[in-house]
């Protein structure tokens, strides 16, 4: 058994490598990454600016040969712009921001103003005459904005999880904005997977054992009408039920956090997060839900009728004994393997159903940068959720290999 | 292992008649499962005559007593509103000229006895006309008729034939609000028009904005006043063809690439399996919105080939299994032995035997395909603005939710839900009428 | 039916019926069949395949589904207990502890999922809950080493696929008698295994029969096992016994043509190999369960056939305990079926 986990860990940093691999391919089809002239659409359609489209051309090397793009954006290899450099740029730009704050601050007063440019000089451009007055420099103006993209190329590669910059979003990383939005998604679809497997085993183990009396067959119809209804369609159908109830009975449809909730001691708040949950959660699982109580079933029905469970009754077990202790176990093979098959399709439902509900997640990022346009975010998403979708396999893997000890070759336990 | 019958391919054979006749027979006595087939079939004809049923350009158009066929030049001109459209105009006239054939063959071999050769023959004859006789309308001498003057008209000489062809094609596409004018017509001059059954544009804006069902819009119209019902037949041409087209890129794929595994096994096999598990990490609703996101000018092709690409993952798998599990019978060595190809052993040979369970995923592909196209509409990453599609619809329904625009939720999301069960039921009946177990 | 045997016997079968309410009609698999076993002794069942020999046995244990099965009519008296009235639960308490049970795929008997020794134990615990672990394990051992399973100790944590089939087995008449039952039921126990260790399970099966005073049902297609290690034996066909006697009695003078139809199909006395035999000698097939008519069902297939065969022929004695149900019994079958046969199937494979 170890050996087989000990394999399927060592294969990892293979599949990791062949989801950069893929990443990288969809990347140089992106407009923009494949030339030049590239992405020219999105800035005459005004998506982006022409120094936002520098950005991400620089994020992902353009320009460069393909296998050099793909070592600089994994960050094993160094582009020939130092680090130190960039380092510099950014300590720059952070300088900058810095200052144009205060200048907002104080955006009547001359002469603090004054003061400000003579210091912007000094910082940027090296010394000059600080005695002479502010004239407008078109220089400078180009120099800030030279600034700003040198500073918004990654530094490290995403090996490093430095993704670079967000094209739209100035000043934020994309690994910050990751950060943020992973644990909304990864606790929701934790949460969501949960109740799938909680739920849908007790169904299709009472389907399968009351196999064709009346309340199989009405679960059995009720799970084929569930499976085929479209989530978002769902959605929006609660959330309007929810418009219609009363106010004690309606629960909250957006977002995840209550008004509020800083000052709300843990239980209430507990309470009201699952509140706000309980609709987004009912809303990306019950497909699924659907679909693996049909298996279920199907899987218990298959494994009754075995001949090991007639040895196990011909033991004398009783009825309880044999579905809950020889049949279950067997029949949760093929159901666990089923969790790395519905971790993708999870994990891209929720680009809807977090977009309805509000949600702060992966999803919700992924489109919104779909909306702006902000390819290194959509760049680092795709790729990350396909690692966390690999990480779903590999956990399905290990329990899959806990459930059947006919995997592991190995005597003993 | 090798058991005697699995000397020759069951499906290569007369038993592969009886393997499929065997399947439809016990198809048919799951009733669910045959009504489905009947479902998809009736959505199938609605959407084909959508335009039919309900467009805002008449059949006949007679004015200053000059007459003008509005919808007929429309269904048959090569650049008419939707991508798809031209495809399903076709499905239209196959609608008119498949029954014809089949009344036309039927009544030649009535009453009389004839080799099962002969009438498999005559079938595929009579099938064959239709299929092309369903392309006559869109052939033709180019575009010189389209706006052309009557004197022009006179001037250009033609044969009869062709004048009966292009009788409709002659007279003038344009995008004129023929509704609108009706109301000027008038009686005394002699002008009429004929509408169809629903005489709705699924494009004209009108002022009616977000009216709930009425005699005049029967599901209600939208917000920028187009017919509910007119953009939801219009609609199911969307969803129809991408469930089609998709799965169809999908399958090809899949069964190419699982199937070039499964065969070669070894090296091949290794690569292409960690290339699919590769593959598969990648969550496919990302995958396809930030494929989408690179498209400047998306149109819904693009949508059908981004649906399809990142769809094969399953497929190829199957087909793979079924390869590696049939490439080691023993008519394949057979054919091996007598000096087949690589190529024609696969496709020829094991293809035709693995068809059975890919029939299967492909039906449930299919459910799946118009979900994630409608799930990409409503986010407003599918076809491309005035295009109907019912994802769209049910986007404006969540946008007007607090002004009770229920006609706009609860319609298209039950054709979508009808068309989704439709092709599980379909999938599902298929699966079971193919399990030995269930054979008795 | 008369019941001629006497009252002590352990396991006592009398008119069994078990229908199969199936969609293409009732299948009446075991149709009116009497039988018993005294303790220690061993009774053979023999028959085709289809015959309903592991209806038969299954209805012992009320182990069959029982929305398609029914048992119709009939009593199974254990220990003059009717198994036909118990409910499930009590049925638990007879199951393994009573009578046990081993099947014909030692492959697909046991659970893939636990070690040998998890089931071995079980069935002891099973039937006495509150015994410590310990205990439990040593007996499962103790069992493991009765039916020769070498190093017992490290093979109770092996799981089923890592044992051979002749290992499980033994695995699997270790786990039906470590409650000491009184009646073992055996369906084919060595059909699925290969001829040289069929015949070290048969050995062992003597064995422990002898050794616990053990009633074992044997039900088999093989005559050889048959003649070897049955004191009586049964003749099914479709449902119905057609023979039943002392087994030296059945062997020396079969009076069913079905019975010497079997005969004919064994390998000539003497010749040491108990290989399996194919029993398809005998032209034609047994008829499916829903298709059994109430005339001799043996009629269609019989050489013997005659007007009188429209009637069902009843179980007669014919001394000595040995009865038949044959219209023709009487005419000292051998040779009759022999010349019969030989007329009607010039062709057909030639007989010892
Ligand atoms: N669950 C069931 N439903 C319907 N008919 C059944 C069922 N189980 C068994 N039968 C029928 O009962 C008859 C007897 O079957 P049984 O398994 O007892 O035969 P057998 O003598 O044990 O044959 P074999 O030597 O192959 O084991 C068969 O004709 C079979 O079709
Ligand atoms: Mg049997």
């Amino acid at each position: 058994m170890t050996t087989y986990i000990l394999k399927r860990l060592l294969l990892m940093p293979l599949m990791v490598l062949g989801i950069t691999l893929v990443s990288f391919c969809v990347i140089i089809l992106a407009p923009g990454t494949s030339g030049k002239g590239g992405g020219s659409g999105d800035v005459r359609s005004g998506k982006l600016t022409q120094q936002q489209l520098e950005v991400m051309q620089r994020t992902f090397h353009v320009g460069k040969p393909i296998y050099l793009r793909y070592l600089y954006w994994l960050g094993v290899l160094q582009p020939e712009a130092t680090q130190a450099e960039l380092v510099e740029a950014r300590r720059k730009l952070a300088g900058v921001r810095e200052q144009e704050a205060f200048l907002e601050d104080r955006v009547e007063d001359e002469r603090r103003y004054r003061a400000y440019v003579a210091h912007l000089d000094r910082t940027l451009l090296g010394s000059r005459d600080p005695a002479s007055p502010a004239t407008p420099d078109p220089d400078l103006q180009k120099t800030i904005e030279e600034i700003e993209v040198d500073a918004r190329v990654p530094l490290r590669g995403m090996l490093f999880l430095d993704f670079g910059m967000s094209v739209t979003t100035t000043s934020v990383s994309v690994w910050q904005k990751i950060k943020e939005a992973l644990p909304v998604t990864l606790a929701m679809n934790l949460i969501v997977v949960i109740v799938i497997y909680l739920s849908s085993l007790p169904i299709g183990i009472h389907s399968a054992t009351h196999q064709n009396t009346f309340s199989d067959k009405s679960t059995t119809v009720l799970l084929f009408v569930l499976y085929s209804l479209p989530s978002f369609w769902v959605s929006i159908l609660m959330i309007k039920l929810m418009v219609s109830l009363p106010d004690y009975l309606r629960l909250p449809f957006q977002g995840i956090f209550p008004a509020g909730a800083e000052e709300m001691a843990t239980l209430p708040l507990l309470w009201a997060c699952t509140k706000h949950l309980a609709l987004p959660v009912a809303a990306q699982c019950y497909g699924s839900l659907a679909l693996l109580s049909r298996f279920m079933r199907a899987s218990m029905l298959d494994v009754i009728r075995s001949d090991f469970v007639r040895t196990a009754r011909a033991k004398g077990c009783r009825e309880t004994t044999v579905i809950y202790r020889h049949a279950l176990r067997n029949s949760l093979i093929p159901i666990v393997t089923l969790l790395g098959g519905l971790l993708p399709g999870l994990l891209g439902g929720s680009v809807i159903i977090e977009t309805i509900f509000g949600i702060p997640g992966m999803g919700y990022l992924g489109y919104n940068a779909v909306l702006t346009r902000d390819y290194t975010v959509l760049m680092a998403l795709f790729t990350a959720s396909a690692v966390l979708t690999l990480l779903g396999i590999l956990v399905s893997d290990i329990l899959y290999v806990l459930v059947d000890p006919r995997i592991s070759f190995e005597k003993g336990r | 292992m090798s058991e005697p019958q699995a000397q020759t391919p069951p499906a290569m054979t007369g038993g592969s008649q009886s393997y499929w006749d065997l399947v439809w027979g016990q198809f048919r006595k799951n009733r669910l499962a045959l009504v489905s087939l009947v479902v998809i079939a009736v959505l199938f004809v609605l959407a084909a005559w959508a335009p039919v049923l309900a467009e805002g350009k008449p059949w006949v158009w007679r004015e200053d007593g000059r007459t003008s066929y509005p919808l007929p030049a429309w269904l048959t001109a090569p650049t008419s509103g939707m991508s798809v459209d031209y495809l399903f105009n076709y499905f239209f006239f196959l609608t008119l000229t498949v029954p014809a054939a089949v009344l036309l063959v039927r009544r030649s071999m009535r009453g009389k006895e004839f080799s099962a050769k002969v009438a498999r023959k005559r079938w595929s004859l009579g099938l064959l006309a239709a299929v092309l006789a369903g392309v006559v309308p869109f052939i033709g001498p180019g575009s010189y008729e389209r706006g052309a003057t009557p004197a022009e008209k006179e001037a250009q000489p033609e044969l009869q034939i062709v004048k009966v062809w292009h009788f409709f094609r002659r007279y003038r596409l344009d995008n004129r609000d023929y509704l609108g004018a009706r109301e000027s017509l008038s009686k005394e001059r002699g002008d009429y028009a004929y509408f169809p059954l629903v005489a709705q544009d699924p494009l004209g804006q009108t002022t009616d904005l977000l009216q709930p069902p009425s005699s005049k819009h029967f599901l209600g119209t939208d917000n920028q006043g187009r017919d509910v019902l007119a953009r939801m037949l219009h609609g199911g041409r969307i969803s129809l063809s991408v469930g089609f087209v998709a799965v169809g890129i999908a399958t090809l794929i899949g069964i190419l690439i699982g199937g070039i595994a499964g065969y070669y096994r070894g090296w091949v096999d290794i690569a292409i399996s960690r290339f699919i598990e590769v593959v598969i990490c990648f969550p496919t609703f990302f995958l396809i919105i930030t494929i989408i996101a690179f498209i400047d000018e998306r149109s819904i092709f693009h949508v059908m080939l981004v649906i399809g690409l990142t769809g094969w993952t399953g497929l190829a798998r199957l087909v793979r299994g079924e390869f590696l599990k049939l490439a080691d019978q023993d008519f394949v060595h057979a054919a091996r032995a007598l000096g087949c190809g690589g190529a024609r052993i696969m496709f020829r040979h094991i293809l035709p035997n693995a068809m059975a369970p890919v029939l299967v995923s492909v039906a449930f592909a299919v459910a799946g395909a118009v979900l994630t196209e409608s799930g990409l509409s409503y986010l407003g990453f599918g076809a491309p603005p005035p295009t109907p599609t019912w994802g769209e619809l049910i986007s404006q329904g969540k946008t007007h939710i607090f002004e009770g625009a229920w006609w706009l939720l609860y319609f298209p999301g039950f054709m979508i839900f009808l068309s989704v069960t439709v092709y599980n039921l379909a999938g599902d009946g298929l699966r079971d009428a193919m399990d030995p177990r269930m054979r008795n | 039916m008369s019941d001629t045997q006497p009252n002590g016997a352990l396991l006592q079968v009398n008119d069994l019926r078990t229908h199969f309410h199936t969609d293409a009609g009732v299948a009446r698999a075991v149709d009116g069949i009497t039988f018993q076993i005294a303790e220690g002794e061993c009774l053979a069942i023999v028959g085709e395949s289809g015959c309903g020999k592991s209806v038969t046995s299954l209805s012992i244990m009320k182990l069959l589904p029982m929305p398609p099965a029914r048992i119709a009519s009939g009593r199974i008296l254990f220990n003059g207990r009717d198994l036909v009235d118990l409910g499930q639960e009590e049925m638990c308490g007879v199951r393994g502890n009573d009578i046990a049970m081993i099947f014909q795929e030692p492959q697909s008997a046991l659970n893939p999922v636990f070690t040998i020794g998890d089931q071995v134990a079980e069935a002891y615990t099973v039937h006495h809950p509150g015994t410590p672990m310990r205990e439990a394990y040593e007996r499962s051992v103790e069992a493991l080493k009765s039916v020769g399973i070498p190093d017992p100790a490290r093979r109770m944590g092996d799981y089923p696929h890592q044992l051979s089939g002749g290992m499980k087995q033994r695995v699997c008449i270790a786990m039906a008698l470590i409650c000491s039952p009184k009646l073992l039921i055996a369906d084919e126990p060595t059909t699925a295994l290969d001829v040289t260790i069929q015949a070290q399970i048969l050995e062992l099966l003597m064995d422990l029969q002898r050794k616990h005073r053990l009633a074992l049902l044997l039900i088999t297609h093989d005559l050889g096992v048959v003649a070897e290690m049955a004191q009586r034996t049964c003749v099914m066909y479709a449902g119905k016994i057609v023979e039943s006697g002392a087994t030296r009695e059945i062997f020396s003078r079969p009076l069913h043509p079905y019975t010497q139809g079997l005969m004919r199909a064994r390998p000539a006395p003497g010749s040491s190999q108990h290989g399996r035999q194919r029993l398809a000698v005998i032209p034609g097939r047994v008829p499916a369960a829903t298709q059994f008519q109430d005339d001799c069902r043996f009629r269609p297939r019989c050489p013997l056939a005659q007007e009188k065969c429209a009637q069902e022929p009843p179980l007669e004695d014919y001394g000595a305990a040995h009865r038949a149900a044959c219209w023709c019994a009487k005419r000292e079958g051998y040779d009759a079926w022999k010349d019969a046969a030989a007329a009607s199937a010039p062709k057909g494979a030639s007989g010892a």
